[in-house]
């Protein structure tokens, strides 16, 4: 029982993450159950991407979160990243796994730099009823709290994004959320809010074939730990959206470079 | 009309079918601290029917978006979603394989 209720405490946290950065939170969750409760890392992927899952729904279904993401661009962008996560899959064994973690740490650092280079840039634009193109979308800004509108620009630069996620995904087993979020936010002019709750939704499709995957090949087999995890993260999803609508976009951003910078460094000397 | 109406009602089910999905697991998992016996069966089954419906709840998601896109006549997001779906299928029959 108090494994359960730790792991559901753990889901708290990366359901809170999920919703706030639009991260999976496999980053928060997986190293929880298998190095602090012993779970064979399997197990604990599995578990992981069954939360993963849960955020997406909790985002596209309730009111909090379809204020925030953006369906239209989600499903744009799911069709690259599907495509990159097979293609990935068929070059898995081509690349040696340190070579995938150090691709993947150099990346994530990058990517850590451009956020903090860029922490003061707003993507909103400031007449709501100005056109928004296909794809954009009008918010209320938390942070002005006034109705604003958005316009997705460079659109093939986050399409090219989104399928190397999706390959980055399969090569070393994290969701794209933490490639996804920043490149929509620092180029292609979404708002921070509505980046993080779209690839909330794009990481729980994505992850439906793996937790298929997981459940034929065995590793789910812990219902009790994973409905924990679920619950926790449902909580915490909710929590993030309260969160998330409390405090400046520079405090998510400075965030979300911070975790960046974090898994770079366990990517590219720890692991 | 119609088939906005279905994009709707379809997201409706959806929003009580993910309310069913946090009831069986929180039943299941507080079933399962109470209880012994053949009854523990039902708290364990409570538990995988609310993980099979997390599960399924992204897969109509799409579904629902596809249906909406469609009846607002944004025909390339439509088929977009369909082309998810299609991905979705793909992804899954490889995993397997």
């Amino acid at each position: 029982m108090l494994t359960v209720l730790l792991v559901m405490l753990a889901g708290v946290g990366a359901g809170s993450l999920g919703a706030m950065l639009g991260l999976g939170g496999g980053i928060f969750l997986v190293p929880i159950l298998n190095i602090g409760l012993n779970i064979p890392i399997d197990k604990a992927m599995a578990i992981s991407l069954v939360t993963v899952i849960a955020t997406s729904n909790f985002v596209s279904l309730s009111s909090a979160g379809r204020k925030w993401a953006n369906a239209r661009l989600a499903m744009v962008l799911q069709v690259p990243a599907a495509i990159g996560a097979l293609a990935g899959l068929e070059i898995l064994a081509l690349i040696e796994p340190r070579m995938r973690e150090q691709i993947f740490g150099g990346t994530a650092l990058l990517v850590a730099a451009v956020m903090i280079a860029r922490l003061d840039h707003r993507n909103v634009m400031l007449r709501a009823a100005g056109d928004v193109g296909a794809l954009g979308g009008r918010i209320e800004d938390p942070d002005t709290g006034q109705n604003v509108a958005y316009r997705v620009t460079r659109l093939p630069f986050g399409l090219s994004v989104a399928c190397c996620a999706g390959i980055i995904s399969s090569l070393v087993g994290v969701g794209g959320g933490i490639l996804v979020v920043p490149a929509l936010n620092s180029r292609c002019g979404v708002p921070m809010r509505v980046a993080a709750a779209t690839s909330a939704v794009i990481l729980g499709i994505t992850a439906l074939p793996g937790v298929v995957g997981y459940y034929v090949a065995g590793h789910l087999t812990m219902p009790l730990l994973a409905a924990g995890a679920v619950l926790g993260v449902l909580a915490g999803s909710r929590a993030g959206f309260w969160i998330t609508t409390r405090v400046k976009v520079r405090a998510l951003k400075i965030l979300m470079a911070g975790i960046l910078a974090g898994v770079a460094v366990e990517y590219l000397y720890f692991k | 009309m119609t088939t906005i109406y279905a994009a709707e009602r379809l997201r409706s089910w959806l929003r009580i079918l993910l309310a069913a999905t946090s009831a069986c697991l929180g039943l299941g998992l507080v079933m399962s601290f109470l209880v012994t016996g053949p009854v523990a069966q039902v708290a364990t089954a409570l538990v995988w029917t609310g993980l099979a419906l997390l599960v399924l709840v992204p897969l109509l998601n799409v579904v629902s978006v596809f249906a909406e896109e469609w009846s607002a006549g944004r025909r390339a997001f439509a088929w977009a979603a369909a082309g998810v779906i299609l991905l979705l299928i793909t992804t899954t029959i490889y995993k397997l394989r």
